[in-house]
């Protein structure tokens, strides 16, 4: 592992770990508190602060010693958690974000930052002991060189650990020093001894600069815990040999260490003693003891030559804390059951499965071909475990949506503070999964709804206690599975959106006419419109009229739709419809004067033949079992050409063409899809659509048959909505929004 | 990046000063080619108060020079540390290495005579 990998680690654990504080900082601020989680949030500050030590990242040292000092006194119950500590510990937290930001050299240019870090310490010291204080006032400006043994007056309460390191010979090529693990580990406690062994030197013919021939063996007096230890090396633990013995550990654990090591028997043991680690009587006294339990001439002859002489007397050890890493973390990674995955490597898997697809569908065309009935069936199969390894790479890549709901308690924490209003955030469906191209790009648009529903839906809390509702707010996120599609549901028990409001601001921006009928989806919708805000006044949050048009923008890139249900004191809902995954999906191969088309199988309902329909009075419009279906040609609204020369000529169908007509159906709207041929089911590999087709409404994307030809994939949503506009200008003779 | 200044004297001994930043970025250049293919002779004289900053590879590679010494059947004597060296040598409880030289005269298989 590279510095980089281990600091993008770093990073990521950064990030989860101030999550974790996050999510405490909220339950506290609820009024939860115990000790599991003081003990969870000061774990969380402690292991940012241990790995950003190893990293020389002083800055972030520094400032997280006074928070993690903080939360121990209010651990040993010697400061309560109140709510002035808790808000500034959101403070705290949101500035680690930024300190883990930056690099040190960064940290110290930048004035607002250390000013930053300055006033927030300043405003946790009621809460920080004295030696905290002490060391903040130290630290305004951080210094690379810093090394703070800050234990070395530590009493002899401290527990005595024996740490016997053998760092991979990769480890300097790795860009990982000694060096900070050393200076870590002095952080811990006292380095009461460190002997540092030069016996893997090879002759200067044989040397190589950069690889690391030094072993240390360490006697560590510190109170910390065994795991903290173990963290300082939790970077290099894979290819190190690194053993951590407790002060309580037996005699012959320390002779297991030294039967292992490579250096001489004699040499280690005399360093071991030097260390003060054990005393060269308990070494003498184990030998023997020992000796008396494997009695074999060679292993006698071994461990007289250690013990020196014979001493006639039994030695008890007390108990046993031996710890060997590289065991441990075998153990560890046997047991473990998630790993962490670059998630570019698993987009170039899905890449490579989506080109998988394409050639076993040129495979399969060509093995049509042939005829052979042997090859089909082998096809079939090669088909049938295609399909399947496409859907367990994609599972890779969906996660919960819960981390992203989770993210919204802060900010509706804040913007409810900001807002003098009482707010209660319920989350539904944290378990529901979507790939995570999409939860990434979901977090600006909920925000915007978010705001939105906090600053124009939810009233004040006098506005609800005159209105007779409870002056604790509801703001609800769900999500949930439904037809083929995710569900994002953003609702409010608040004010509901004022449709009297949206028209008249509608007509004052003339988007409508004074007398147009529109639904209350269509009026809706309107807010839809850039620079559209019914707000009266404007405030930091929102109001300016920007985002809405966004956030539809946003959701339709992700070839999802909205939907807006509200009424008057009721409250309102915001339903963000997405599809399950937008890098391969199953399709339904169809024709349309000669161009070919994927529509989405989610969407499909049914297929039926349009010669057995009749259109109602001339128009694109078909009674279907009762229900009025609008459907739109294929050949009119991309204006194909057709490809059939009788066609051609009389404009007439040849007899050879069937229309065929898809039943689609997105949300509540339904409508048909009038094509010449229907190919059948189709893995679909989404390519998106170069800038030149950007413009072209009702084709989301473009996938490659396995014949090589192009095909374009129909945006179902933009269609449905373009069937139903048709068919009430072809009723009406008027369009929807000028009646 | 370390600068390295090899003089021979007319003493029959030689002098090596060492400055600025002997660290991994520059561990391996230095190596090849100044330590390498290092002749010495006599007494060796290490100069290395001029060393600005020192890290693991840094320390190595002067490990590395008081071998190739040894190997050459000279001795060696480091006449200044500077503060780089003393800090990283304090943190490592090197000091013998560099002032007693006790574990030098261990690994390699010659006698010095600075003890």
């Amino acid at each position: 592992m590279s510095l980089d990998d281990v600091l993008q680690t770093f990073y990521v654990e950064a990030q989860e770990h101030l999550e974790s504080m996050e999510n405490v900082l909220l339950k506290m601020d609820e009024g939860e508190c115990d000790n599991d989680m003081l003990n969870d949030i000061f774990r969380s500050a402690h292991t940012i602060k241990g790995s950003a030590g190893i990293f020389g990242l002083d800055h972030i040292v520094s400032f997280t010693h006074v928070v993690e000092n903080v939360l121990d006194r209010a651990r040993d119950n010697e400061i309560k958690i109140e709510k002035n500590l808790i808000d500034v510990m959101f403070k705290c937290r949101d500035h680690m974000q930024n300190l883990v930001a930056v690099t040190l050299d960064e940290f110290n240019g930048q004035a607002e930052l250390q000013k930053n870090d300055g006033d927030l310490l300043a405003a946790l010291a009621p809460w920080a002991s004295a030696d905290s204080k002490q060391t903040q006032a130290k630290t305004s400006t951080v210094t690379a060189s810093q090394n703070d043994n800050k234990l070395t007056d530590e009493g002899d309460n401290n527990k005595l650990w024996h740490i016997s390191l053998r760092l991979s010979t990769d480890c300097l090529r790795n860009g990982m020093d000694p060096l900070s693990f050393i200076k870590f580990l002095s952080s811990l406690g006292k380095i009461k001894h460190i002997e540092t062994i030069i016996d893997a030197f090879p002759d200067s013919a044989h040397f190589d600069a950069e690889t690391l021939y030094l072993a240390y063996e360490i006697a560590l007096q510190s109170d910390a815990s065994l795991e903290e230890i173990e963290n300082t090396f939790m970077f290099v633990q894979d290819d190190s040999d690194i053993t951590i013995l407790s002060a309580s550990a037996k005699v012959d654990d320390y002779l297991a260490l030294i039967d292992k090591r490579p250096e001489d028997n004699q040499r280690l043991a005399d360093i071991l003693v030097n260390c003060g680690s054990l005393t060269r009587d308990a070494l003498e006294q184990g030998l023997i003891s020992q000796n008396k339990k494997n009695s074999t001439p060679d292993k006698q002859a071994a461990t007289d030559k250690l013990a020196g002489q014979a001493v006639e007397q039994d030695k008890t050890s007390e108990s046993t804390v031996s710890i060997d890493l590289t065991k441990q973390n075998k153990n560890k990674s046997s047991e473990g059951k998630q790993i962490r995955i670059d998630s570019n490597r698993l987009d170039h898997l899905i890449n490579l499965i989506g080109e998988l697809v394409i050639n076993q569908q040129r495979i399969e065309l060509l093995s049509k071909d042939t005829k052979n009935p042997a090859l089909t069936e082998a096809v079939d199969d090669f088909d049938n475990f295609t399909n399947q390894i496409r859907d367990a790479a994609l599972s890779l890549r969906m996660v919960p949506i819960g981390a992203t709901f989770q993210r919204f308690k802060r900010l509706v924490r804040d913007t409810a503070q900001a807002l003098g209003k009482d707010v209660e955030l319920i989350i539904e469906g944290a378990d529901t999964e979507l790939d995570r191209l999409m939860v990434e790009k979901l977090g600006d648009p909920l925000t915007h709804i978010v705001r939105n529903a906090m600053d124009h839906g939810l009233e004040s809390i006098e506005a609800r206690q005159a209105a007779g509702k409870n002056i604790k707010g509801q703001l609800k996120l769900a999500a949930y599975h439904e037809g083929g599609h995710i569900i994002i549901a953003i609702s409010d028990d608040g004010n509901g959106i004022d449709k009297v409001r949206v028209r008249e601001k509608a007509i004052e921006k003339g988007l409508i006419n004074p007398d147009a009928q529109l639904s209350d989806n269509e009026l809706f919708h309107l807010i839809f419109h850039p620079g559209f805000s019914t707000a009266t006044e404007v405030t930091n949050l929102s109001g300016r009229g920007v985002g809405m048009d966004v956030v539809k923008r946003n959701v339709e890139a992700l070839q999802g739709s909205i939907d807006i249900s509200s009424q008057t004191g009721v409250g309102s809902e915001f339903k963000i419809r997405l599809p399950l995954t937008l890098a391969i999906i199953d399709g339904f191969h169809v024709e349309a004067s000669g161009t070919h088309f994927i529509i989405p199988q989610a969407t499909i309902i049914e297929c039926i033949n349009l010669a057995n329909h009749q259109d109602i009075k001339g128009r694109h419009c078909i009674n279907l079992r009762g229900d009025m279906i609008p459907y739109l040609k294929m050949s009119e609204i991309f204006k194909l050409t057709p490809s059939h020369p009788q066609t051609l000529a009389n404009n007439k169908i040849p007899s050879s063409v069937k229309r065929e007509l898809v039943i689609v159906k997105f949300g509540n709207d339904v409508a048909g899809i009038a094509v010449d041929r229907l190919n059948g089911e189709i893995q679909t590999v989404v390519k998106p659509l170069g800038p030149i087709f950007k413009a072209l409404k009702g084709i989301g994307g473009s996938s490659l048959l396995g014949n090589g030809e192009i095909a374009f994939i129909l945006d179902i949503p933009q269609l449905i909505e373009l069937a139903i506009a048709n068919e009430i200008v072809n009723k009406t003779g008027k369009s929807k929004n000028s009646e | 990046m370390a600068e390295i200044t090899i003089t021979q004297a007319s003493n029959d001994s030689t002098e090596i000063v060492i400055s600025g930043e002997l660290t991994i970025y520059c561990a391996m250049e230095v190596f090849q080619q100044h330590f390498k293919q290092l002749k010495v002779r006599g007494l060796t004289l290490l100069k290395l108060d001029n060393i600005t900053e020192i890290d693991t590879a840094g320390v190595q590679l002067l490990i590395m020079l008081m071998k190739i010494v040894n190997e050459q059947n000279c001795h060696y004597q480091v006449i200044s540390l500077g503060e780089a060296l003393t800090d990283y040598s304090n943190l490592f409880q090197l000091n013998r290495y560099f002032i007693d030289f006790e574990d030098i005269k261990v690994m390699t298989t010659s006698k010095t005579e600075e003890e």
